[in-house]
């Protein structure tokens, strides 16, 4: 793959995983966010973390199968976006959703298992982005 | 040699099956008004006032969650699991002529039109708070009567321990109930269930208006019950058959998931859903959320009806 293939790749990346967060924003301005905004934010970043963690975890496959090496390239991008969304969901639920209600917070990932598995992703992919 | 290619339609040049098939809804209506003169004259009374006398001593003295709200963010299956699904596609929903059928261990069973249920007695407003099992609440202005005054009327006999409650089922008017790539959603029809006594109380309100106005689509038109103290799914809406048991009948929610739902339902902070703490809930339009109360707040007037009973098993 060409050097300016690459480049385009990285920006089309960049787009994809900017559009979800820009769509947020411009919803936001528009108060269109559903009756429960917060609930609909937690959420909707949530998805989109794991949408592109999974993304990343594919490449190393994907190198294999096509035996090319460009996906690799990709790999660091897309992890980084994950991380950056699984910070804003995890902000969104400490800060607006419990506003920093710490025991409230702490009762609800000792009971509850999807809220654990966040909280593993957000300390996983922190090791994640700490090695590349 | 050329050869013309036959243009392309492109999408929007093509009839909306919606709108398509909407001809014989058209034509059913038409041929019914020249069958009901005058008397039925609006198909659908949607959006028209409705008359009604607050009930003070049993109304919530706080505002009223903004109509654009509760009109817009709703939890009804029968239209589609996203929030938005019912307000978008309420138009699917004919919720007249309309008729209920009372049937079950009652000595006088009987199949209601939906303008004689409005005219068991006189119209009440009362300003509900409505806890969603998820984690919100809203407060609703709901018009309708007691449904005591219904089950009163057809007399239940001594063998009645149990009110069902059946939902319309037809997959053209609630595209929910259609079979999607995954299978159905819930088992269709949606039924729900009260104890007799919980029937019976004077808080729970066989319910065909809200804000002022005819019950819109989405939220459950043309009549539906309004069962305050218990989670929002307890209360069933669009509602076509309401029979009398001996047994507990089965309910909706609890064959799709036993462990999560209860039959009681009770709205309780002290026992969790499996999935997330009860302790706590957001009322739309509020930043900060607020504690969950025992019963939503009316603990006062039915805690009584669960004495004696263990509300962490009976959840």
């Amino acid at each position: 793959m060409s050097r300016r293939a690459r480049i385009a790749l990285k920006a089309a990346i960049w787009g994809v995983c900017l559009a979800p967060l820009a769509t947020l924003l411009t919803w936001f301005a528009r108060d269109d966010l559903t009756a429960n905004p917060i609930s609909f934010v937690t959420t909707t970043l949530g998805d989109w973390t794991l949408r592109i963690l999974v993304a990343s975890l594919a490449m190393t496959p994907l190198r294999l199968v096509l035996g090319a090496a460009w996906p690799i390239t990709l790999r660091r991008l897309l992890g980084l976006f994950a991380f950056f969304y699984v910070c804003l969901h995890a902000s969104v639920w400490i800060v607006l959703d419990f506003f920093f209600d710490w025991p409230r917070m702490w009762e609800d990932i000792v009971k509850r298992p999807y809220i654990t598995m966040g909280m593993l992703r957000r300390r996983g992919s922190g090791c994640l982005d700490g090695s590349v | 040699m050329l050869i013309r290619r036959a243009r392309r339609f492109t999408s929007n040049e093509i009839t909306d099956a919606k709108l398509y098939l909407s001809r014989r809804e058209w034509m059913i209506g038409a041929a019914l008004l020249t069958l009901l003169p005058g008397e039925s004259g609006a198909a659908t009374p949607q959006g028209q006032p409705l008359g009604a006398t607050r009930n003070e001593a049993l109304s919530l003295r706080e505002p009223a969650t903004k109509f654009e709200a509760a009109t817009t963010y709703n939890n009804f299956y029968e239209f589609g699991v996203n929030k938005d699904d019912p307000a978008r596609l309420a138009h699917t929903l004919t919720p007249r002529p309309w008729t209920v059928q009372v049937d079950g261990l009652v000595h006088k069973p009987k199949t209601y039109d939906i303008d004689e249920l409005l005219r068991l007695s006189p119209l009440e407003e009362r300003v509900y708070a409505l806890r969603c099992v998820e984690g919100w609440s809203m407060v609703v202005p709901w018009i309708g009567v007691p449904l005591a005054s219904l089950l009163r009327r057809v007399e239940p006999t001594g063998q009645a321990k149990y009110v069902e409650f059946t939902t319309l089922l037809d997959p053209r008017q609630f595209p929910g109930q259609r079979a999607g790539f995954f299978g159905s959603t819930l088992d269709w029809p949606y039924t729900e269930g009260l104890r007799l006594d919980e029937a019976l109380h004077p808080l729970t309100l066989l319910t065909v208006g809200m804000y002022g106005q005819v019950l819109p689509n989405q939220n459950g038109a043309p009549i539906r019950v309004v069962v305050p103290w218990k989670y929002g799914f307890k209360s069933a809406k669009s509602i076509v058959r309401i029979r009398l048991t001996r047994e507990q009948p089965p309910t909706a929610w609890n064959k799709a998931a036993p462990q999560e739902y209860g039959f009681y339902s009770n709205v309780n902070p002290a026992v969790d859903h499996p999935r997330w703490s009860q302790a706590t809930e957001r009322r739309i339009g509020e930043f900060r959320r607020r504690p969950t109360l025992p019963f939503n707040g009316y603990a006062d007037q039915v805690a009584h009806l669960y004495a004696g009973m263990d509300l962490r098993k009976l959840y």
